[in-house]
């Protein structure tokens, strides 16, 4: 496999009123074809940045300090508005959130919306688009299409909302699905129907899926490979058998250890001790340093870098390159 | 005695619909059951499953359509005002959005001191010395006191959210997805707080969730609701993993499971839940279930006794739960 997403080393801030937030120091990772990458951490972690980044959808206070951002080998941070908009939005890479209700137009019917999408992507007639809308809605799932066309979003619900997301985000064929948070807004046994379509459109069209998302088990289902971030950096990245089984990580450790299990009835969960630090002032050294139970002095000074110490296994930790103080 | 028996309550909304005028959501639907004192029991369901609905109206913030509470003996809904008020201390409720329970204008220490005055008339400085200990008792530093809720994270408003509900110093808590909008690592500590807390206390909680990973972690026992009826209840572990009824099935199927050597299931449950509107006539969920028969659109089912839990299926015995 190659990989088709490649981020190096990126770094980013946001310049606010309250100063400067150092939202991503050197963020790395690769994306293969046809794998699914789960992109885990807290709020607030930088997870959904990195993933707008690569789409150049940045709020207007984000400043890109240096790294790069590759598309099967071409340098997105690079181009221009226009050719983004021409050649990578929607038809290399698109996006579906969180919230699908706030994320389509109440004012038209779904089939509308998607359709324009195609006529401004593909430069189709309304008829030939709506032609092909349909034949979208039957594959991600949508019972009756011709009906669900002719709805507006209110009278969807959030499961169907979510499928017409999805649909447009396929309308131009891309290489890869951000799908940020996409079960969030969703019920268990809905989440389990789009966890179905995410999996199967990856087997069938071998997509390839960028999912951001906080909760472990969802990446255990669906996901090849992830990586774990924490105040902006990546903290751990690895195949997902390996990384349950054997996390490398403090956080990743703490992390796995903090959820609740039936077999840990009647004793206290771990949890981690202190707070997220701000990102306007992180601690420097090792991001995690000051709530990291195997700290050592030279942490607070010392910025790990992320490095295969297994193989696949890549851990940005202090520990594994000899540091023994 | 149990601390609390819920028998046969019912809560119907009024609505207005373009189509058909007035109709009545029943979004709570005859339910009933104890919670035994100390105990935590465990409400679970998907969203408009009446679960919410429920944990209100079992505090009178909402006036049930029928039904009886009993707290500790007292028929909760034989009580009005002044003596409603004064049964209400007893009991607390936290809600999920813990920013959105706590006025933004006030100070942290303000919202936890406002039990006191209004349901123990004490003075300021007596009041500002008792919230102290509830914040030293839930683990916030004593200068959280003086911040207002958009200075601290989730997690410290949840905690002044809880310390302000041990106030009046209740027996009973409904707690209401007091973490879903919390982090992995927050949530475990507000977990680990709440069973503290209820240890130390003998507080009961009725602890309101979708989570079943949570829920299985810390309830004694729970009940599984859809579409405002309890469709499995009993002991925590022998609903949440050997349940019998096929929604409790589904729920177990499509809970996400953070070990990657379980094979992906496909999705069990086809559709979704009907509208709240239109109820399917005898077994609610027989819609959405693939052991359907004709016995199940014409006679409802009644919770009975399967394998140690109560089910309200016609065919728990029979149904063999499939890996696929």
């Amino acid at each position: 496999m190659t990989a088709l997403l490649e981020i190096q080393d990126l770094s980013l801030d946001f310049e606010t009123e309250d100063g400067t937030a150092k939202v991503l120091d050197r963020v790395s990772l690769t994306i293969d074809e046809g794998e699914a990458f789960g992109l885990v951490g807290e709020t607030g972690c930088g997870k959904t940045v990195t993933a707008l980044s690569i789409l150049r959808l940045l709020p207007g206070t984000a400043r890109i300090r240096g790294g790069a951002v590759r598309l099967a080998g071409e340098d997105l941070l690079a181009k221009s508005e226009e050719e983004m908009n021409r050649r990578i939005r929607g038809r290399w890479v698109s996006m579906i959130f969180q919230d699908p209700a706030t994320s389509l137009n109440p004012l038209y019917t779904a089939g509308y919306q998607v359709a324009d999408v195609i006529m401004e992507h593909e430069g189709l007639t309304r008829e030939e688009a709506d032609r092909r809308v349909l034949g979208l809605f039957r594959q991600v799932g949508l019972p009756d299409p011709e009906r669900i066309a002719r709805s507006y979003p209110h009278e969807l619900s959030g499961g169907m909302q979510q499928r017409v997301m999805v649909s447009m985000a396929l309308a131009c064929q891309p290489k890869l699905l951000i799908a940020d948070e996409p079960t969030t807004a969703v019920d268990v046994t809905i989440q389990a129907q789009i966890l179905e379509l995410l999996r199967g459109l990856k087997q069938d069209l071998g997509l390839s899926i960028l999912l951001i998302t906080h909760n472990l088990g969802i990446v255990a289902e669906l996901c090849d490979r992830v990586g774990i971030m924490y105040a902006g950096t990546v903290a751990e990245v690895a195949p997902v058998r390996e990384l349950f089984r054997a996390p490398k990580h403090p956080y990743t450790q703490a992390l796995l250890r903090a959820l609740p299990r039936t077999d840990a009835r009647g004793h206290a969960l771990e949890a981690i001790g202190g707070m997220v630090p701000s990102l306007y002032t992180p601690p420097p050294g090792c991001r995690y340093h000051p709530r990291c139970e195997f700290a050592m002095a030279t942490c607070a000074h010392r910025r790990p870098a992320l490095l295969e110490h297994a193989a696949g296994h890549l851990t940005s930790c202090l520990l594994y390159e000899g540091v023994t103080e | 005695m149990s601390l609390i028996h819920v028998q046969d309550l019912r809560k119907y909304f009024p609505v207005r619909t373009k189509l058909f005028g007035r109709e009545i959501v029943r979004a709570v639907d005859g339910v009933s059951f104890e919670i035994e004192r100390g105990e935590t029991f465990g409400l679970v369901g998907e969203s408009g499953s009446g679960k919410s609905t429920l944990g209100r109206c079992v505090l009178r913030l909402l006036n049930p359509t029928s039904g009886h509470i009993w707290f500790d003996g007292v028929d909760l809904m034989a009580l009005h005002g002044e003596e409603l008020r004064k049964a209400r201390r007893k009991m607390q409720i936290v809600f999920q959005n813990p920013t959105g329970s706590l006025n933004p204008r006030r100070t942290a220490g303000q919202s936890a001191a406002e039990p006191f005055t209004v349901h123990g008339r004490l003075q300021p400085v007596e009041a500002a010395g008792r919230v102290q200990g509830l914040f030293r008792r839930v683990g916030l530093p004593p200068e959280v006191m003086d911040k207002y809720p958009h200075e601290l994270s989730g997690g410290q408003c949840q905690r002044v959210a809880i310390a302000r509900s041990l106030a009046l110093e209740p027996d009973f808590l409904v707690l209401d997805e007091p973490t879903s909008s919390l982090d992995i690592s927050v949530q475990a500590q507000m977990v680990n707080l709440l069973k503290e807390l209820q240890r130390d206390l003998g507080l009961t909680y009725l602890f309101i969730t979708h989570d079943l990973s949570l829920v299985s972690y810390l309830a004694d026992r729970v009940a599984v609701m859809y579409l405002g009826k309890i469709v499995e209840t009993g002991e925590a572990l022998a609903v949440l993993e050997r349940g019998r009824h096929p929604y409790t099935m589904a729920l177990r199927s499509a809970a996400p499971i953070p070990d990657p050597d379980r094979v992906p299931r496909p999705a069990m449950l086809r559709g979704e839940m009907p509208s709240a509107l239109r109820l399917p006539s005898g077994c609610r969920f027989r819609t959405r279930c693939r052991w359907a028969t004709d016995r199940c659109a014409a006679e409802e089912p009644v919770l009975r006794e399967v394998e140690g839990n109560r089910v309200a299926c016609h065919f728990a015995e029979s149904i063999v739960e499939v890996a696929a």
